[in-house]
Order: structure tokens, then C-alpha cells, then sequence
């Protein structure tokens, strides 16, 4: 045959390829060629010629997988067909055994269908047929088996690899030949897990990945050179435990997002991956230690390494906050990988390198030996997002992506920007770049909040100082400021949910006092038991004061002149309230949500066009009398308001909102320009609603008891809201649908 | 492209209107009217208008300005507005260069309504993001030297620890 072979060489090469040399390899070789295809083509084969003809029922490599030939995309029974599949072909082999030297060593059944509980039955006794034909391999993905006991107790198996199964061990089992077990993402349990594992003696490679292993708790045999552990549920001490108990593991990989703290000390490791997603505190004392990769911890984790033999390492960091113990600990952690061969650092964006002056003056170069830089890349979802938004147009303009555009926003577009983000990252954005460095002393929009400082000031226990003193600092310097023109306060917000004490009022009255002379023109405060100062209420310059949680007492009439909105939900009586709405010349907008016990009694100036009552007292006759004499009013809602019997006539409204729980009531409507109406109600309210140029009902009826007299009402009612273009019926009830259809 | 902005309806009266690059557009007058800006122009040059030019917006800006339009044309009502919400989520999702080229059109045709969706998004865009993850998002070069950075940083001590 050399000589064939020489001679196709020289001569042409026709003959060579024309001939069968396949056939005539040696059977162990095709055997080895068989292993790599699913059974299936191999039965096939049977049919090329004489000496393929029983070749299937001999090869010792048994791979089921991949069922697209005997399996229809369209057909229901493609279970049965695979399972048909494999149970014939055992049969056969069965058959065979007989034929010496006819072994099956390795045995995979990987497939994505999930059979019927009725199938186990099946799968069990085709395990038991290869565990009896001392299979050494086993392989298995199939969704919700069981595994058989009868594979945990194999003597010749020296490889499992079991693929969403569920594993339920009884008793321990006996894998005297293991060297390799592998589980992803097997359903089982820490105690079924230990008595497999204790009963490998000699296992080498262990790989546990998935979150229904429970929480992990296991000795394994000493001789173990390779873990791997992706799991949901790791406790660090014992992870320790186990990493110190194993004289021969040689390479690690744990990915876990539960671990904290982790010592790792093996003089046998020389491989190390790690991956997590929090800050962490890590130490390595790992002498042999050659290869070492961490990835997704905070820049804030402390990670210390003694790796004297280290070749190379990849650090990927997330950011979490840059402060100068997370400096400090990257510095001294880079210093120590200061002699590899390759350092490959990935971080989201440069500046997490750049050392503040202070420890560079302190502390020398964590990387003197560094020859080459290469620089990658940095790996930013901003800019990624950019590009898969932007498609071919990004062909054309590659300049777009680089180019700073928002600095070059004309001002009064920055302040609009400005007007939706707390005060605090506005300043924070001093740091940006020269054009940002004053925009925080000129930006008209204060903004504070509590909520802001819980994101920004995560660890500080004290938040409700670090609220006083971050505004009581930020207005000083402002105030410094004021001396440039064109600076002024327009709105001023403050929410806390903190109480504070009587010196911290104090303040906010400097605050206010401070923004009342800036001429500000919205404020909105929420404060606890605050009680609004006087100035406020005579400031010329307001347009919006809304008011929440605080005190509000007004002993003489306020002078509002240009307020246009007024919101409150705030303790206050009722004389106070009337100075407070009185003062009010122009107003557009009042709300009003649960004060006090007393009955409400003001009047409001006609240019009122949108009025909101909500959880107040009052009595029906003051109510109609104030709805007719607003002559201006579009939008009026009312909800959750005690109300017998009263009636609303306004040929201005347009939108009108009715919300009650209460029983007994009886309303009428008369709204002749009404465009839209919502009704939130209990149909044993009798109301009649006059409106003929509606557009939208939205009506929403809550389970009750109706009689004869409260369904003719209904009836009328609907009636009456025939016209509207669209209307949504909400019942709670089928009583009450039965009538209306 | 102007013909995806005109012909919904034949009724409605029509206006012309040219973006900087030379580019003319029909536009419905009601939605052209969102627009302030346009608005004041039609009003003073009455109906017999020609063409509206506007010098300071480009084709492809103004047609995303013309979608927003088109679809704000109608006072929004009560019950459409969760669908509303969520057709200006999408139109707000755009690239950075987008972006800009529509929140400066916005601020010139004076569609306050636009401007507050967009500058909102810009918002949204800082909100949460430490300094340096602002200078990354936005590509805003560090032009401190780092002894000038940490002067501030110091200066302003209340806002940063």
C-alpha cells in the first residue's frame, strides 16, 4: 500500500482518489472515527457495503445525540421515536454481546426532549445494560431524570457527566474507578451530593455548576486535582476548609456571588479563576501559582496575593467607588504582579488607574518593571449601546461617537437638563472637565432629596446629618457666588422623610429666607413637622408652592400675587387656610388632599381653571356654591370626599373626576361643555349626569347590592352617557354587567 | 421622506416647510403647529405662505421632529395615555448624536412639550453615574490636571465623601 501511495504521488493522483482506502483501515480506527457521530449514522452506514455490514453492532462508542433524522419538527411523537431509536439499537447490541470483544465503553444520550414519567422505566434499563457491559463513560442530558441507583455503584465507570438531571441518592454510592464527575445544572441536594462524592476514592476532576445543588457541604477525596464550582450557594469557610484539604489540586475555578471572604492556601495550585460580581476579600497564598484570572469584583475589594512563581494574570474590575482604600488595595495588589510575563487589566474606563496625587506621592509605582503598555480598548455599554443603535448611519459620521456634543449645549439647555437631577450630582459634575466646573453655582434648579443620598452615600449611617450639612454647604457657597450675575434661584425642592430637630429648622428657615430674596419661583417642601415661615407666604415672586408634611399656620391674609399653583397636603386649619387662598389673586391650580377635622370654608379667585380635593371635609351646599362661582374652571376632581346630596352645574368643565366609596349618596351633574368624565363608584349612587358633548366615560362601579329603584338610575345613567365616543365599564361585579347588557 | 409626513389625511390643511439642507417637507398645520416657532411664522405671513424655511435643522433631524409632531398633533386623551407614555420612550431611545441634533431643533422650533422628553432622557443619562462615568458616557475630555482635580474634589469635600 506505501507503495501505491508513492507512486499516486508521482504519477497522477485520479487513482488515489479513487480508491476505497477508508474500508480498509483498521477496525479499532474506525471505531475511533465512529465515536465521533451520533449512533444514527452509524446504523446508516451498515448499508454502504459487505464489510460495513455489522460494523454498528461492534463499536464500543455509543452516542446518542442530535435526533433530526428520525425526528419531524411538525409531529407529536417524536419522544417515542427517539426512545423507539435507542431501545432498538440496544436490543440488537444485546443481541450481539454475545461476539467477544464487542464492548460498549462510553455511552451518551443527550437530548433536549422531556419524556413522560413512563420513560424512566426505559432509560433505567438501558443504563443497567451498559453499566453491566462495564461502560467507562457515561454521559447524560436529559431534562428530569432520575438517575438510576444502579450507575452510582459502577465499578468501571471512570467518567460521569450528568446534564439537568435530578439526582436523588439513598445510599452511599460506590465509584471505586471515578476519576471524572461532572453536574450541570442537576437538581439534587448537599446530602445526595456528599454520598456521591465520598464514593469516588480516587477522583481527579470535580465540576458542580448550577443553583439546585443546595448549599454545598462535602469532603472529597484528596486525590483531586481539578474543582470547578459554579454555584448559588457557597459558604466561605467551608470553601477554605476544603481548598486546604486537597494536597493535589492543581487548578480552581470558583464563580459564586455569595462569597465575601476567601482565603485560598495550597501549595499545590497552579491555576486560578475567579469570578464575582460584588467586593471582595480575598487572600492568596499560593506559591506554585502560575496562572491567575479574576474577574467582575469591585474595585473596592482587597485582594491580596503571594504568588512568587506567577507567569501571568488577567484582572477584570467593576467600579464600584473610587476611594483612597480601593486605590490603596489596587495599588498594593498590582504590586504585587508587578514581575509577570503578562498583565492584562480590564476596566471600564481608564481613570480607575489614575492614581490620586496623594498616593502617588506617598507610594511609588505599583508597576516600575511594566516594558510594554498595550492599551485594548475599554469595554463601555455606553458606547456599545451606541453603535448597535446607530447601525449604518455610524458609517457614515465616525466621528459622532468620540465627539462630546453635551458640553457644547447652548446654557439654558444645560439647566433644563439640570432641572430634573438632584443638586448633588450636579455638583459631583464640577469634576468633569473646565466647562462644567461652575455650571453648579450658576444652575437656577435646587433640587434635595433623600432618596439621592441613599444611592450617594451609601455607608454612612448618619443621613440625616449628611442632608443638612450637604445643603446648608451647597447654599453657602452659593451664596458666595450670588455676586456673579445672572445667578438665580428659580425653584427650590426639598423632600426629607427624616425628622429633625429644632435647630435644624432653624437652618431651613435661613435656606428659604435665602431663596425667598433670589426671587425663587417654585418651591416644594416636604418636612416633617415643619413650620413654613411667614416670608414665604408674602413672597412676590412665587408662581408654585407645594407643601407636604409640614405645619402651615397663616394668622393674617398672605400676599401671593403671582401664584398660579397651590398644592397642599399639610396640617392646617381651616383660617388659615382661607388667609392662605384669599392672598391667591391669580391662581390656576389648587389641590388640596386631607387636612384637619374642620369642614373647609374659603373662597379661591375665579381664574381658578383646575381644581383637586381629596380626603377633605365639607358640606354639599359650600361646594356647589364654590363650583359656580369659578366661571374659568376645566378640570375638578373630587375623591374620597363625604358627600349626601349635592349637585354641580359649570358650563366651563371639561374634565371631571369623581371618586367615593360611600352609600346613600345622591349627585347630579350638569357640565354641558364636559369632555371627559371618570366615575370610581358604588352603583347605589344616584346619579344623573347632563352632559351632551362628552367624548370619554371611564366608569368604574364597585361590588354592592342593587334594587329596583338603583337599577333604573344605572339604566338612565348609561343612557345619558350614550353619546360619548368611548367608554370603559369596569364592574366588579356580575349583577351589575347583567343590567347593563 | 417628506412623503412619509403628508397624505394621512387629505383634509387637513398642508404646510411647506424647508430644512437647512434644502430639503422641502408637507406637514399637516396642526402638527406643524406644535412647534411655537412655527406657529408665530404662519401666523405672520398669513395663508399665503410659500415655503416656511428653517436655517437651523437638518432633513434627517427634522423628520424625527415631524414624527414626534405628527403623533402629538391631538391633545393627548386620558385613556391613551400609558400608550402615549410609551411611544415617547421609544422615540427619546436614540444615539447621542440623534439626540442633540433633535433636543437643539426642539429648543429652536420652541416644542416645549419635545424639549422636556429629551432633556429629561439627557437627565436620565447622568442620573446615578459617578464623574468619571459621566466623562465615559458622554465622551467629555478631563481637561484638569489631577492636581486641579483634586483641588476640587477638596474644595467641594460636602459633595464627594
Amino acid at each position: 500500500m506505501a507503495t501505491k501511495r508513492e507512486k499516486g504521488m508521482v504519477d497522477n493522483e485520479t487513482d488515489t482518489i479513487c480508491e476505497d482506502r477508508i474500508s480498509q483501515l483498521p477496525e479499532s480506527l474506525i471505531h475511533y472515527i465512529f465515536s465521533f457521530l451520533p449512533a444514527i449514522y452509524i446504523v446508516r452506514m451498515s448499508l454502504a457495503s459487505k464489510s460495513w455490514r455489522r460494523m454498528w453492532v461492534s463499536t464500543p462508542f455509543l452516542c446518542f445525540e442530535n435526533f433530526k433524522y428520525i425526528t419531524s419538527p411538525n409531529k407529536a411523537y417524536n419522544e417515542d421515536r427517539v426512545l423507539n431509536f435507542v431501545g432498538k439499537y440496544l436490543t440488537c447490541r444485546k443481541l450481539y454481546m454475545q461476539v467477544p470483544e464487542t464492548s460498549i465503553s462510553r455511552f451518551k444520550f443527550d437530548t433536549s426532549y422531556t419524556f413522560a414519567r413512563s420513560a424512566a422505566k426505559q432509560i433505567d434499563d438501558w443504563l443497567s445494560f451498559v453499566v453491566q457491559s462495564k461502560v467507562q463513560e457515561l454521559d447524560l442530558h436529559v431534562r428530569d431524570y432520575c438517575l438510576s441507583q444502579c450507575v452510582l455503584n459502577s465499578s468501571s465507570l471512570t467518567v460521569l457527566k450528568l446534564s439537568k438531571l435530578k439526582l436523588e441518592v439513598s445510599s452511599l454510592s460506590t465509584l471505586p474507578s471515578l476519576k471524572v464527575l461532572s453536574l450541570m445544572h442537576v437538581k439534587s441536594d448537599a446530602k445526595s451530593l456528599r454520598k456521591v462524592i465520598s464514593g469516588c476514592p480516587i477522583i481527579r476532576e470535580l465540576l458542580l455548576s448550577g443553583y439546585d445543588l443546595g448549599d454545598l457541604d462535602f469532603t472529597v477525596s484528596e486525590t483531586l486535582r481539578n474543582l470547578s464550582l459554579e454555584c448559588a450557594h457557597l459558604k466561605d469557610q467551608w470553601l477554605n476548609c476544603l481548598i486546604s484539604g486537597l494536597p493535589q489540586l492543581e487548578s480552581l475555578k470558583v464563580e459564586c456571588y455569595e462569597l465575601r471572604k476567601i482565603s485560598v492556601r495550597s501549595h499545590s495550585l497552579k491555576y486560578f479563576y475567579f469570578r464575582s460580581l460584588s467586593s471582595i476579600r480575598a487572600a492568596l497564598s499560593t506559591p506554585n501559582l502560575v496562572f491567575l484570572d479574576i474577574a467582575n469584583v469591585d474595585t473596592d475589594s482587597i485582594i491580596s496575593v503571594e504568588a512568587p512563581n506567577l507567569i501571568e494574570a488577567k484582572l477584570k474590575l467593576n467600579v464600584a467607588r473610587l476611594c483612597e482604600t480601593s486605590f490603596l488595595a489596587l495599588m498594593h495588589l498590582l504590586s504585587k504582579l508587578s514581575c509577570l510575563r503578562q498583565l492584562t487589566l480590564v476596566v471600564p474606563w481608564e481613570e480607575v488607574l489614575i492614581f490620586p496625587k496623594g498616593i502617588r506621592k506617598k507610594w511609588p509605582s505599583p508597576l516600575p518593571n511594566l516594558k510594554h503598555l498595550k492599551r485594548a480598548g475599554t469595554y463601555n455599554h455606553g458606547n456599545k449601546r451606541v453603535k448597535r443603535d446607530c447601525g449604518e448611519e455610524l458609517d457614515n459620521q465616525p466621528n459622532n461617537m468620540a465627539e462630546d456634543r453635551i458640553s457644547h449645549l447652548p446654557e439654558p439647555l444645560i439647566h433644563h437638563i439640570f432641572s430634573f437631577l438632584p443638586t448633588i450630582f450636579i455638583v459631583r459634575m464640577s469634576l468633569l472637565s473646565k466647562r462644567w466646573r461652575w455650571i453648579w453655582v450658576s444652575n437656577p434648579f435646587l433640587y434635595f432629596g433623600d432618596f439621592d443620598y441613599k444611592i450617594t452615600f451609601p455607608d454612612k449611617v448618619n443621613k440625616r446629618d449628611m442632608v443638612l450639612k450637604f445643603v446648608g454647604n451647597y447654599l453657602r457657597s452659593r451664596k458666595l457666588y450670588m455676586q456673579v450675575p445672572e445667578t438665580s434661584v428659580t425653584s427650590f425642592k426639598f423632600g426629607t422623610c427624616y425628622k429633625f430637630t429644632h435647630s435644624a429648622t432653624r437652618r431651613m428657615d435661613g435656606w428659604l429666607n435665602f431663596c425667598v430674596q433670589r426671587r425663587v419661583k417654585e418651591l416644594d417642601l416636604r418636612f416633617k413637622n415643619y413650620c413654613l415661615p411667614k416670608f414665604v407666604l408674602n413672597s412676590s415672586s412665587l408662581t408654585v408652592l407645594k407643601l407636604r408634611e409640614l405645619k402651615l399656620e397663616a394668622p393674617s391674609l398672605s400676599i401671593l400675587p403671582s401664584l398660579k399653583v397651590l398644592s397642599l397636603s399639610v396640617e392646617c386649619d381651616a383660617k388659615s387656610l382661607q388667609n392662605l387662598i384669599s392672598g391667591c389673586p391669580i391662581i390656576e391650580e389648587l389641590y388640596l388632599r386631607g387636612h384637619g377635622k374642620r369642614e373647609l370654608d374659603f373662597t379661591v379667585s375665579e381664574t381658578l381653571r383646575n381644581l383637586s380635593l381629596e380626603l377633605v371635609r365639607l358640606t354639599d351646599q359650600w361646594l356647589n356654591a364654590l363650583i359656580s362661582g369659578l366661571p374659568l374652571l376645566e378640570r375638578l376632581s373630587l375623591q374620597w370626599i363625604e358627600l349626601k346630596k349635592f349637585s354641580i352645574r359649570s358650563h366651563s368643565l371639561k374634565y371631571f373626576c369623581f371618586k367615593s366609596f360611600s352609600y346613600f349618596n345622591e349627585v347630579a351633574f350638569s357640565m354641558p361643555n364636559l369632555v371627559c368624565l371618570h366615575l370610581s363608584c358604588v352603583p347605589n349612587i344616584i346619579i344623573s349626569v347632563e352632559a351632551p358633548n362628552l367624548l370619554e366615560a371611564n366608569l368604574i362601579f364597585e361590588d354592592c347590592y342593587l334594587n329596583q329603584g338603583l337599577y333604573l338610575a344605572l339604566v338612565h345613567l348609561l343612557s345619558n352617557l350614550n353619546c360619548s365616543k368611548k367608554m370603559t365599564l369596569t364592574t366588579r361585579d356580575e349583577r351589575v354587567r347583567i343590567t347593563i347588557a | 421622506m417628506a412623503s412619509s409626513t403628508s397624505g394621512s389625511s387629505s383634509s387637513s390643511k398642508v404646510v411647506k416647510i424647508r430644512s437647512s439642507d434644502n430639503e422641502n417637507f408637507e406637514v399637516e398645520e396642526a402638527a406643524a403647529a406644535r412647534s411655537e416657532t412655527i406657529k408665530k411664522l404662519l401666523e405672520d405671513v398669513g395663508d399665503d405662505a410659500d415655503v416656511i424655511p428653517l436655517p437651523n435643522v437638518d432633513a434627517k433631524t427634522l423628520v424625527k421632529v415631524m414624527e414626534w409632531c405628527k403623533k402629538h398633533m391631538d391633545d393627548v386623551d386620558e385613556l391613551n395615555k400609558e400608550e402615549m407614555k410609551t411611544w415617547d420612550a421609544e422615540f427619546v431611545d436614540m444615539d447621542q448624536s440623534c439626540l442633540y441634533n433633535v433636543l437643539l431643533a426642539a429648543n429652536f422650533l420652541n416644542i416645549k412639550e419635545l424639549l422636556d422628553q429629551l432633556t429629561q432622557k439627557v437627565a436620565d443619562m447622568i442620573k446615578g453615574k459617578s464623574p468619571e462615568e459621566i466623562r465615559a458616557t458622554f465622551n467629555i475630555k478631563n481637561d484638569f490636571t489631577p492636581e486641579e482635580e483634586a483641588e476640587i474634589r477638596k474644595q467641594n469635600a460636602w459633595a464627594f465623601e
